[in-house]
């Protein structure tokens, strides 16, 4: 997963990095990754997604650390990892970073 | 729609078996099951291979024909469809074969499922068994299935009250009932004390709190009910299959702490079979992790959501207990070569309801399920069995 000319993971850039999701016009529901149509309104939300910057603070739903790694990430172990609830709705999976072990 | 039954089971050892390749593996599997069911080869009208990742653990895809020639079936130039669900590819073989019998277009099949895991390094094995999660926004940041289903651990933790002690009884359970089987990984029962003591995956479950890597195959004969008297005297009735799916990312779930895939396919299980939670006699559950046997027997309804970890404290799933989980050792302590591990469980439960189980048979079983969960479960599959 190390070579970032790969297509499959430049394309998702702009959204890994800078929290850029998208709502559902319809029913304002938030959602992030982004998707294509909402899976509440489906038909109707075609063409109604539009892009919305997420803050980026939320709350911790849940946590592990991580002392078996995938490949690329051996290095770094052991590493907290945590899914995260926005403040504007969607949940993430991340990787807690500048936090001390316990 | 006309009755099914299962009439041969085959299985290898499971565990890590270096002399034996991808192609060895499901070959014995499936002659071992043509010679339980005291059919002829010629009389197969399909075969269904379960696998999850061979082109990953092996470098081979192409699974179903490659099947079909290595169990000696090329010459006959029949049918032979490789099935993918993840880690419950297996599960869903046995059901496309099902379909296939019940439906009256083939009377006889042969479902396999297999996988050759322990040619790869562990850190690639750690990889692939991600690729059942999201990959763009889970494995991406550096989680694992490990790492997942502890999540759901922590959090299981926080709102029930389940302890780490009671994560590690699920472990020493299986690995008791592991010791009484002959085709087990691991045959020796484990002290609590080397569960909770073992080098840390992910927080909070430790490498005993997690299913070994495996290599291992296992083969099934499906038969039209009315043809299976035939062949044996016991067939085994297949009464519920399901199949359900759930939000793919775990992160996106409302409560992270149930499978609704579990849920939903034991819901529509029940319903066809016309039974309830109540009547299950015995259940192979897919406990990945020892967390996953948790919220197992919470989602198909054997306790109350929050009380799986005080289920194990009163011995409910041991093997006398009320509803026994997991005789065969499960996931844990068989093993898991993960394509195989769906099939491996009916096969278990088939053992079961023939009174085929010696030591690890549990007693009076009329009725048994089996639970097989893709990655952290987008996907289950469910599956309902009855001795006649
Ligand atoms: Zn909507």
């Amino acid at each position: 997963m190390a070579d970032g000319a790969v297509p499959r993971f430049w394309r998702e850039i702009p959204q890994r990095y800078s929290l850029i999701g998208n709502q559902c016009g319809k029913c304002k529901k938030i959602y992030f990754p982004p998707r294509e149509s909402c899976p509440e309104c489906r038909r109707r939300s075609i063409g109604h997604m539009n892009g919305k910057k997420l803050s980026g603070l939320g709350k911790i739903i849940t946590y592990t650390i991580i002392y078996e790694a995938p490949e690329n990430f051996e290095a770094y172990v052991p590493y907290p990892m945590a899914i995260i609830e926005l403040v504007e709705g969607p949940r993430i999976t991340a990787q807690i970073v500048d936090c001390p072990l316990e | 729609m006309r009755e099914v039954a299962v009439i041969g089971v085959g299985l290898t050892k499971f565990g890590e078996l270096w002399d034996k390749s991808f192609r060895n593996l499901i070959s014995e599997a499936g002659a071992k099951a043509i010679i339980d069911s005291g059919i002829s080869g010629r009389e197969i009208d399909a075969l269904y291979v379960g696998s999850m990742s061979a082109g990953r653990f092996v470098g081979q895809e192409h699974v179903g024909a490659l099947v079909a020639d290595s169990s000696g079936f090329a010459h006959m130039h029949i049918p032979s469809i490789r099935v993918e669900s993840a880690d419950a590819s297996g599960g869903l073989a046995f059901r496309q074969g099902y379909f296939s019998v019940a439906s009256g277009m083939n009377d006889i099949v042969v479902i396999g499922g297999v996988e050759k895991m322990t040619d790869v390094v562990g850190s690639e094995a750690t990889d692939t068994l991600a690729t059942g999660l999201d990959q763009e926004w889970e494995a991406f940041f550096g989680s694992t299935l490990a790492g997942t289903y502890a999540m759901i651990a922590t959090r299981h933790m926080y709102d029930y009250g389940t302890t780490r002690e009671q994560l590690a009884k699920v472990a020493v359970k299986n690995h008791a009932n592991g010791a009484l089987n002959p085709y087990a990984q691991f045959k020796k029962a484990i002290p609590i004390e080397s569960i909770l003591n073992a080098p840390m995956t992910a927080y909070p479950l430790g490498m005993l709190d997690c299913a070994p890597v495996s290599d291992g195959a296992t083969a099934l004969i499906l038969c039209a009910m009315e043809k299976a008297k035939k062949y044996t005297d016991n067939p085994v009735k297949i009464i519920g299959t399901s199949q359900a799916s759930d939000i793919f990312a775990v992160h996106g779930r409302n409560n992270i702490c149930t499978f609704q895939s579990s849920v939903y396919a034991a819901k529509k299980a029940y319903t066809q079979a016309g039974i309830s939670a109540e009547d299950i006699d015995v259940a192979e559950v897919h406990d990945c992790y020892t967390i996953a046997e948790i919220l197992a027997i919470e989602d198909l309804g054997f306790v109350k959501k929050g009380e799986g970890g005080m289920a194990i404290d009163n011995k409910i799933t041991t093997l006398d207990g009320k509803t026994p989980v997991n005789p065969s050792g499960g996931l844990k302590a068989k093993g898991h070569p993960v394509g195989a591990t769906g099939v491996a469980q009916i096969a278990e439960i088939v053992f079961q309801l023939r009174g085929d189980a010696e030591k690890r048979q549990v007693k009076n079983a009329k009725i048994g399920l089996a639970h097989n969960v893709g990655g952290a479960g987008a996907s289950c599959v469910v599956t309902l069995l009855e001795a006649i």
